[in-house]
């Protein structure tokens, strides 16, 4: 089985580009069936060497199935002008421009390593003029504020402690209430609940409470139109 | 104005930026020269002197560079490390940024076909590119240019200087392929 060194690859295409050179393959005529089981040879090694296969090798490998499945059908489909359409375009042009720049990138690595040979002067700006904002703005571009507000909030302190207010009112003492406040017919109306409230909170438990008596079959709510005031009735224990 | 050609190499050595026509005319007023003549006359010299200098047209401007003979002693001089090497990732992702510029992230991705999110943070960081701005369609996303530090690390002095991609060779050579072809059938 042939051995491929995975890290040298930038991706999924660089890996075929790699099977195609290496097989010496026409790049406009890619035996798709044959590449799909290399490439999922592939997959199944880095699975095998415990490596996380990345989300875009898995993307390719589907995308490599679909081009099989479709050349598969009988009868191509076929586009505007009625000449049939070859499944493999869409990948092929992808491969094309990818190498293109593939080997474009090589000549600027070229490019890079002989000007690292020159050295332009190394001046220190000394800047006298303080009051001269513009030295100091000039190389300062948007990105770089937005690099700087982010490092000024890393290091804002980071609270660790809080300090938590205990709820006066708990949902036990609320239902207790609730319960005593029935006059003698066992009706309540959940207006003259709210009227009793303080804050929000106490709306919140008194709400919560009454949800949780209705749970327990301890009462039941009526409300005859929406918007409406709504009448709690006390259920008589059994 | 003898003695322009000297003036001019002054402030090409004490220049931090490029030297531009632009710099020149704000410093002579009304009475500028031709940047590009004087160069001319200046690299010539330093050709025939042997000199340790050369004056590279770059990022729109001309800067003094040591020749590539001495490099081993200013790196000394300097302290400077080693070469900065670029990653094979970040050499792709340079090259689609310079000839499809403005460019957003996703479209580099689909043409690398990988997660290019680390590398452009890191490029972003040596300035190599910038944010140009947001696109105006959905998503609103960054898109990415280069920079004048680009085109210095290079040896650049635009973006056309840039080598041709491929895609025109091939052109030209389908071309000449399909000329035969017809003159086969003739």
């Amino acid at each position: 089985m042939y051995k491929v060194q995975l890290n040298k690859f930038e991706g999924p295409l660089d890996l075929l580009l790699h099977f195609i050179r290496r097989d010496e393959i026409d790049i406009y005529d890619i035996p798709i069936a044959q590449i799909t089981a290399e490439y999922l040879q592939i997959i199944e090694d880095m699975k095998s060497m415990n490596l996380s296969v990345a989300g875009e090798f898995i993307l390719m490998a589907a995308t490599l199935m679909r081009i099989k499945s479709r050349m598969l059908i009988p009868r191509p489909e076929l586009d505007d002008e009625g000449e049939p359409i070859d499944p493999r375009t869409e990948l092929v042009n992808q491969l094309l421009e990818y190498q293109r720049f593939k080997e474009v990138s090589a000549d600027l690595s070229n490019q890079w390593h002989e000007q690292s040979f020159r050295h332009e002067r190394t001046t220190v700006q000394e800047v006298e003029g303080i009051d001269d904002a513009g030295i100091y703005l000039r190389k300062v571009n948007l990105f770089d504020l937005a690099q700087y507000f982010k490092e000024a909030m890393d290091k804002m302190p980071v609270i660790t402690s809080y300090e938590m207010h205990r709820e006066p009112v708990s949902l036990k003492d609320k239902k207790h209430f609730i319960l005593k406040s029935f006059n003698g017919d066992g009706v309540l109306k959940f207006n003259h609940l709210l009227s009793k409230c303080e804050d929000k909170i106490e709306i919140i438990v008194t709400f919560l409470a009454i949800l949780d008596l209705m749970r327990l079959s301890e009462i039941v709510v009526f409300q005859n139109k929406l918007f409406d005031d709504m009448v709690i009735h006390k259920l008589e224990k059994n | 104005m003898g003695n322009i050609d000297q003036i001019i190499e002054a402030l090409l050595f004490a220049t931090p930026e490029p030297l531009t026509q632009k710099k020149i005319n704000f410093i002579f007023e009304n009475d500028s020269s031709n940047l590009d003549v004087i160069i001319e006359r200046l690299s010539q010299r330093y050709a025939e002197q042997g000199s340790a200098f050369e004056i590279q047209n770059i990022a729109g401007g001309f800067q003094l560079r040591t020749l590539p003979d001495y490099d081993m002693y200013v790196r000394r001089l300097l302290n400077k490390a080693g070469q900065l090497h670029l990653s094979q990732a970040a050499l792709e992702s340079l090259s689609i940024i310079a000839y499809k510029q403005p460019i957003s992230r996703s479209d580099i991705e689909a043409i690398r076909g990988v997660d290019c999110a680390g590398v452009l943070k890191s490029l972003l960081k040596k300035s190599l590119v910038k944010i140009k701005g947001r696109d105006e369609g959905p998503g609103r996303p960054l898109m990415y240019a280069i920079t004048d530090d680009f085109l210095k690390s290079f040896g650049l002095n635009r973006i056309a200087d840039l080598p041709k991609l491929k895609e025109i060779a091939e052109l030209l050579e389908e071309q000449s392929a399909l000329t035969e072809q017809i003159n086969a059938f003739k």
